[in-house]
């Protein structure tokens, strides 16, 4: 069932072969400057939770208001992320400028625009109070502290270990939490999410 | 294709009708087929891309999410539900990322992705990019193969569904050409068994049925109107067959008539002329002898004129018959002698018969062998002034069979080679000189070849001008009885076997000179002659012949005659024989004492042996002839005749006249003429045997009608001869109904 070789098909195959030859060395390249270290592995996902995660519209101060991820952490504690977070930072996400902010306080949040805060463990202790004071506001909640979604956080992220002695990185999803802050959580996330919780 | 040409217009039609309806099926099977396949592809395509945008779109987070393991276990593993699908994967920069199924090696996927897009190889194999979630950037490629079997499958059924439909379709177009090729077959096949019909059976009354207007309905019309007219042709040609039988027929009859009314007045102008020439000599009144003489000659030249002219239309007419019978060839030869003897004498010529011993029966048709043989040897001596005719007769074997040889030569004035080659000619002579001055009609030549050849042999000639001519005839011994001359036993052969018995004379001499003397003497008077020449042979041919007289030489070597007349007297069966002692010597006394008869002492005068063998015929009562022939002259001759040889005779002029004579005083023989008004022979013949008296009445026919192979078989058994005016001169005539009666009526006496 081969079709006849015809000028036409031979040309079409040589563009064909140059073309695939083309992308799969710009693939390369790509896959060569992509050896992501496990913080910015996470970063990636913090963007893409940001991508699989629609927002009201009020959400947003104005049409051109950025993206903006906030990071919750206490002065005393170290960055979560560090300079790997720079990674995601000016990306688009939905049309909007992905800015990223540092919080110190949970008012600091709700005075200002923030559309996904990541809680780093720093703030473990005060996690309710946290939730709780972010209960009504549009914010897409992040964290990687066991116990998360029990306290009402939105997504927790997982780290584990491959057989290789990798790691990969995995999430949970409180989807009522979500479904209470007004967020919807795109389907193929949670297809991926290790753990859903519906009530 | 020639195969194809050979076939019959029935099987041509339903071959055609098969072919176009086989081939037009099957480029609709094939297209449909080509159309289905072609179809099912396109669906393939668009089914499985369908399903791999589904799955890429299913795999888009889980790329993006960096998470294979979820592609593997809870995506791709839906492609089972779709058993067309092999194997499929996703490709994330370049490099394979997840599989289906997921514990496939990593060579069952291609290593490079070709491009985005489908190919078909032994299977489908089909690429489509992965997109991410917002801006469209393609974040990997999905691959399928999808299997073919599916397709093939389908395709084998559509294979196995075109023949079942391709094999039902000839076999209904087999059985509607059947039916339909018969409206075109069976106006053709009407006409070509017709056109058979008409040619096997010649009948061409036969019409072609017709069956529609079409070009074969016009074509049977052309051959209807074709047959109308070659069977009106035949019939007009029947009929044109019938008249033309007809008029051949009358013809035939006018000749029949005419040989007869010719032949009858032509015979009593000679024979009357004849007797008057005796008479009138006799009373010594030469001048007009000469006249009559000139009277007669000019008769007898006539009639041979009509028999010859008869004899060639006969022939042209294919109508001349052989009538085959066995008969002693010396005696016909010698018997020339005395017939041709006038002839020769006035020429001043001299006849040599020259016979080898051998010579014995031939079995042919007597009549044509000694007309043949007369009409050779009367040219011969036509032609020849003072000079010898000699005919020899011999019989020589040839290629196993015998041939009797007659060879006529003569010292005449012979011929050059340019006369010879038109000597075989009817109506052409030598040259029309030669006709005026000897006469004749060069007829008898050209009527000789031709019977030499129905007799199976032929006639040839060598000459040299001034020196003679030679003529041989060449005649098998045996001669084919021609197939359209049936074999009827021929009256004249008994009367010409009996002709051996109670009539005839026996000469028993040494000396072949009286042999000769007494043939010519007694040969004119009427009587048959037997020649011995000893004792041992004529005590044989005694006891064989029966003559009526024996005439017997006293003085022979070996056995004299004093020893043979004593032997006769000695065998009760020849004692009653009357003998004539015939000598120098003067013993009558010793001779009436032995038993002779008579007592001739030679030199034999004629006259005196005639009278004494007249004598003892005329020992024989009278007997009552009836003579019953319609010509008065002819019957007049034939009475006087009779009435010399001591018969009382009755004449009628027909059949009824005859029946009234025969009832006053039954004859003991009748002479009868087939030809007659009132009541023909043929009638009178059957009123004769109504009668049981009458039917033992001995019958003669003496006829101037041809007597053709039918009248033979009409007369069969209820005549005791057939005596054919045309076949004899006038005198032989005389001598056949003079020697048939005094025979049957010695028989009669006899018995």
């Amino acid at each position: 069932m081969r079709p006849p070789r015809r000028p036409f098909l031979r040309q079409f195959a040589v563009a064909t072969v140059a073309v695939g030859v083309a992308v799969a060395l710009t693939l390369e390249l790509a896959a060569q400057s992509v050896t992501l270290t496990p913080n910015q592995h996470k970063a990636l996902y913090l963007f893409n939770f940001a991508k699989y995660t629609e927002w009201p519209k009020e959400a947003f101060a104005s049409d051109d208001a950025p993206f903006v991820l906030g990071i919750l952490k206490d002065p005393t504690d170290k960055d979560p992320f560090g300079k790997d977070i720079e990674i995601i930072n000016g990306k688009t996400v939905k049309g909007r400028k992905l800015e990223i902010r540092r919080f110190l306080t949970v008012e600091d949040v709700q005075k200002s625009d923030c559309q996904l805060l990541f809680i780093a463990s720093s703030e473990t202790n005060k996690l309710a109070q946290i939730l709780k004071a972010l209960e009504k506001s549009n914010v897409l909640t992040i964290a990687e502290v066991d116990g998360f979604l029990q306290a009402s956080g939105m997504i927790n992220l997982l780290t584990e270990k491959k057989s290789a002695g990798t790691q990969t990185v995995a999430f949970e999803v409180n989807l009522l939490a979500a479904q209470r802050a007004n967020l919807k959580l795109d389907a193929q996330l949670l297809k991926l999410a290790r753990n859903v919780l519906r009530t | 294709m020639s195969f194809f040409r050979d076939l019959s217009i029935k099987r041509k039609m339903t071959w055609i009708i098969m072919l176009t309806t086989c081939i037009a099926l099957s480029l609709a099977c094939v297209a449909f087929v080509a159309y289905e396949l072609f179809t099912f592809r396109g669906n393939l395509v668009s089914e499985m891309s369908m399903l791999a945008g589904v799955v890429g779109k299913n795999c888009m987070s889980a790329l993006e999410f960096e998470q294979p393991d979820n592609a593997e276990n809870n995506t791709l593993p839906g492609l089972q539900n779709d058993k067309r699908v092999t194997a499929a994967c996703i490709y994330k920069d370049g490099r394979v990322w997840a599989k289906y199924p997921a514990d496939a090696p990593a060579p069952n996927f291609p290593a490079e992705i070709p491009g985005v897009g489908h190919r078909f190889g032994d299977s489908l194999e089909l690429f489509q990019p992965i997109y991410d979630r917002d801006n469209h950037k393609q974040i990997g490629t999905i691959f399928i193969r999808s299997s073919l079997d599916q397709i093939y499958t389908r395709l084998w059924q559509y294979v196995g569904i075109v023949a079942v439909v391709l094999g039902a379709s000839l076999v209904a177009a087999l059985l509607v050409s059947a039916g339909l090729q018969r409206v075109i077959t069976k106006p053709v096949l009407e006409l070509s068994s017709t056109a058979r019909a008409v040619s096997e059976k010649k009948d061409y009354s036969v019409r072609a049925e017709k069956l529609g207007n079409d070009e074969v309905g016009a074509l049977i019309d052309s051959f209807n109107e074709m047959l109308v007219q070659i069977q009106k042709r035949d019939i007009e040609l029947q009929e044109a067959r019938v008249t033309a039988e007809k008029a051949n027929q009358a013809k035939s009859n006018f000749l029949s008539f005419m040989s007869h009314e010719l032949r009858t007045p032509l015979t009593a102008i000679i024979g009357f002329s004849e007797m008057l020439v005796a008479d009138v000599e006799a009373e010594g009144k030469k001048e007009w002898s000469e006249d009559l003489r000139r009277v007669h000659d000019s008769g007898r030249y006539l009639l041979e004129l009509i028999n010859d002219i008869l004899d060639i239309s006969k022939i042209e007419a294919g109508k001349m018959e052989v009538h085959v019978e066995t008969f002693d060839v010396g005696v016909l030869v010698r018997d020339l002698k005395g017939v041709l003897r006038p002839l020769v004498e006035r020429k001043k010529n001299q006849l040599v018969i020259e016979c080898a011993e051998n010579l014995g029966d031939m079995q042919a048709d007597r009549i044509k062998v000694r007309q043949c043989l007369l009409n050779l040897l009367s040219n011969a001596s036509k032609f020849t002034e003072a000079g010898t005719i000699t005919l020899t007769a011999s019989r020589e074997a040839r290629n196993g069979a015998d041939w009797l040889v007659f060879r006529i030569r003569d010292t005449g004035i012979g011929m050059t080679p340019e006369q010879l080659g038109k000597l075989f000619r009817a109506f052409s002579q030598a040259d029309d000189s030669t006709s005026r001055k000897y006469g004749g009609t060069g007829l008898g030549l050209a009527l000789t070849k031709k019977f030499c050849q129905m007799m199976g042999g032929d006639i040839r000639v060598t000459s040299e001008p001034g020196k003679g001519s030679v003529f041989s005839i060449e005649l098998p011994a045996i001669c084919a009885k021609p197939a359209s001359a049936p074999a009827v036993p021929s009256p004249s052969t008994t009367t010409f076997k009996a002709r051996s018995g109670s009539d005839c004379i026996l000469i028993i001499d040494d000396d072949p000179a009286v042999h000769d003397l007494l043939a010519a003497a007694l040969g004119p008077e009427g009587y048959t002659l037997k020649f011995a020449r000893n004792g041992a042979e004529g005590l044989r041919l005694a006891r064989e012949l029966r003559p009526a007289i024996i005439t017997l030489d006293v003085i022979m070597p070996e056995m004299d005659g004093w020893v043979v007349l004593a032997l006769l007297k000695d065998d009760p069966e020849l004692a009653a024989i009357p003998v004539i002692m015939l000598s120098v010597r003067s013993d009558q006394d010793f001779g009436f004492a032995m038993g002779v008869a008579d007592y001739l002492q030679k030199p034999i005068d004629r006259d005196r042996l005639v009278g004494v063998l007249k004598k003892y015929h005329r020992q024989k009562p009278a007997s009552h002839v009836l003579v019953v022939e319609d010509d008065p002259q002819a019957r007049e001759f034939i009475c006087r005749m009779l009435r010399e040889s001591q018969c009382t005779v009755a004449e009628a002029d027909n059949g009824l006249t005859a029946l009234e004579s025969i009832g006053q005083q039954t004859p003991s023989l009748i002479l009868l003429d087939l030809k007659m008004p009132v009541m023909d022979g043929f009638e009178l013949i059957a009123e004769l045997h109504q009668r049981e008296d009458w039917r033992k009445i001995p019958v003669v026919v003496v006829s101037g009608k041809e007597i053709t192979a039918e009248d033979r078989r009409r007369l069969e058994g209820h005549v005791q001869a057939i005596l054919q005016k045309g076949a004899f001169s006038r005198e032989e005539l005389i001598r056949e109904v003079l020697q048939t009666v005094r025979q049957l009526l010695g028989e009669q006496k006899s018995a």
